[in-house]
């Protein structure tokens, strides 16, 4: 169903250009949720698992280090993409809020735009950077893991980074509102006049 | 070619793009220019191993116990037990504010809980009694502050990741120094709601602060399990941060019953979410320091300076509560302690300084830049969480920065009181 807004609504190639963006968007949310949630509980369940082993057996679990060392990178890279989508990502925007109507939504694009590219680029030299770990075949010490399979969120993790962020400026290219992220439109009610002073 | 490389990285700064980007850039612009070297998968190797440090772990299992005690009843039994006993005191809504946080601070380590678990609850609270809502949401983001000095700290985590400093005396060397912070900003609200001619509330009677108390009793042995656990030698910090997921757990869903196993699942994509965001700029900082190190940048700048000023500890602490304070008012403390630690590192050393006191330092300078204009990050979680414009949201912080930056000074003057603690300890 087209979005209020959505110029796209009276153009049956952009609707439909439109319905398979959004397509593409939700099965790769979809993804990075179970991906990012999974790793956080899994990181929690092994870590109190191996200090209440140590505790109250004496032994903790083998590998638990690597196992969380693996964790922190998948959870790092595949949450990339994820924080492009919620408009997560950590940046100062006291120049960008003094903007407004095509001046503000001119910057969003150029900032996603620009953005989107770098990290396809770093999506291709990790790409290479994880395909020379492959040949060389390097393992994890104690559990011998191949090490190229949790490096590989590298490369996915800054492609779906690169995707949301050009998806952004395809939002905002098509719409009439400001759009933070594909999905996430931008709040002009930010400021409630309460009076609370 | 470094010129170009600093203007590029403010000018990309500025213009609002995600801070992994400037990073990202200078890291790229610093190999290819001035490096000449043009192995990309260099940088990825940095990164990666950036982020895969043990120790890290740490960060993700506090996000995570904190986000389970934000959404549960642990935040507001700390407050009514608080309220219970400093209410009634002449500023004591403002210091009830201020001691919430810190004790909030305590079970959390993050400075954006502490914001969102005390501000939302206190902030209505102040206004109705009279207080400036300038005054109001410059308390709750200065106060939140001490959230960093207070154990667990995630800045105290990253530094000692960096410095190689222990995480478990850099965690109870700030103790004191929070408590000091603690005592400063009670002192300016009790002179603030004289000058406001604010009356204070009705004391509470022993039977209402008896019934607080029993209820706080459970959230209280969190910071005991966490910091007891570290100094009984029955835990490292990030194994401790473990525990502390499970008392949250077991406190929020099987004991109080707050928060449900179908929250569960929202809380934890809402930490790696979190977690995500906060070790991108890990990764990405740990390239850029991997550059500007091979480039032999930090040396250029900063040995001419400690030659200036010479190896006196004075000195050298003062060059790196300066730099730090300076470093956080324009960029998330995170990254400026990834970026800084190591520069100093040689000048701490050679100048005979105590790392942890060092620590305290910094640490200290980062909630201090954090809340300060123009770019101080906890400016923007305020406006974003209050909703208010910037300016509303920076104009009582003057009075707050002066305290810290007299606690700083106290801090320089006499480091005991950051290394009284873990010598007992020890």
């Amino acid at each position: 169903m087209p979005e209020p807004g959505d110029k796209s609504a009276s153009n049956p190639p952009a609707a439909l250009l439109s319905k398979a963006l959004r397509t593409l968007d939700r099965t790769s949310e979809y993804i990075e949720k179970v991906i990012l949630g999974v790793s956080v509980l899994f990181l929690a369940g092994m870590l109190i698992v191996h200090v209440l082993g140590r505790q109250l057996f004496g032994t903790g679990l083998t590998g638990q280090v690597e196992m969380t060392q693996i964790s922190l990178i998948i959870m790092t890279f595949a949450g990339l993409g994820y924080g492009v989508r919620r408009a997560r990502h950590i940046c100062m925007s006291a120049f960008y809020d003094q903007l407004s109507g095509w001046p503000r939504k001119a910057l969003l694009i150029f900032i996603s735009l620009v953005t989107g590219a770098l990290m396809f680029y770093f999506s291709y030299y990790a790409w290479e950077y994880v395909s020379s770990i492959q040949s060389r075949g390097r393992t994890t010490s104690a559990l011998q893991i191949q090490l190229w399979i949790p490096y590989l969120a590298a490369p996915i993790g800054f492609a779906l980074a690169g995707i949301q962020y050009w998806l952004t400026a395809i939002r905002n290219l098509t719409s009439r509102e400001i759009y933070r992220s594909f999905n996430e439109k931008e709040e002009y009610d930010a400021v409630p006049d309460d009076g609370a002073i | 070619m470094l010129t170009l490389t600093v203007i590029t990285m403010i000018v990309l700064l500025m213009l609002g793009f995600p801070m992994m980007v400037p990073l990202l850039v200078a890291s790229l612009m610093l190999l290819f220019l001035v490096i000449d070297m043009g192995n990309v998968g260099l940088l990825m190797g940095q990164m990666i191993s950036g982020v895969q440090s043990w120790a890290l772990a740490a960060v993700p299992l506090f996000i995570f116990a904190a986000d389970l005690m934000t959404r549960g009843h642990t935040s507001q039994r700390l407050l009514d037990l608080v309220q219970s006993f400093v209410g009634h005191l002449r500023g004591g809504l403002p210091i009830t504010t201020a001691a919430s946080c810190t004790l909030f601070g305590a079970v959390s380590g993050s400075t954006q809980a502490t914001v969102v678990a005390m501000g939302g609850p206190m902030r209505p609270k102040l206004l109705e009694k009279g207080y400036s809502d300038a005054f109001s949401i410059a308390l709750i983001i200065n106060a939140s502050d001490i959230a960093l000095l207070i154990p667990p700290s995630i800045g105290m985590i990253i530094y000692g990741v960096v410095s190689g400093a222990s995480i478990g005396d850099l965690f109870i060397a700030g103790i004191l120094p929070g408590l000091l912070i603690l005592l400063l900003i009670s002192v300016y609200c009790w002179i603030t709601s004289i000058r406001m001619g604010i009356e204070p509330e009705e004391r509470a009677s022993w039977a209402h602060r008896c019934e607080a108390l029993k209820k706080a009793i459970l959230p209280l042995g969190f910071p005991l399990v966490v910091v007891g656990g570290i100094y009984g030698g029955i835990f490292s910090p990030t194994e401790a941060a473990a525990i502390a997921v499970l008392y949250a757990l077991i406190l929020e869903i099987v004991i109080l019953r707050s928060v449900n196993v179908k929250e569960l699942w929202d809380i934890a994509l809402s930490t790696g979410l979190i977690t995500a965001v906060v070790f991108i700029l890990v990764a990405a900082g740990n390239a850029f320091t991997y550059t500007i190190s091979f480039a032999g940048i930090p040396q250029a700048i900063l040995d001419p300076v400690i030659a200036s000023i010479g190896d006196s500890p004075t000195m050298v602490l003062a060059l790196i509560a300066v730099s730090f304070f300076i470093g956080c008012m324009f960029v998330d403390p995170i990254v400026v302690i990834l970026i800084l630690t190591p520069l100093f590192k040689p000048a701490v050393e050679a100048s005979g300084l105590d790392p942890i006191h060092v620590g305290v330092i910094v640490t200290l300078q980062a909630a201090i830049g954090s809340a300060t204009p123009p770019f101080g990050c906890d400016i923007f979680t305020a406006m974003a969480i209050f909703r208010r414009p910037y300016f509303d949201v920076i104009r009582g912080t003057l009075p707050f920065i002066l305290i810290l930056l007299f606690a700083t000074l106290l801090l320089v003057m006499f480091p005991s009181l950051s290394l009284w603690l873990p010598s007992l300890a020890h």
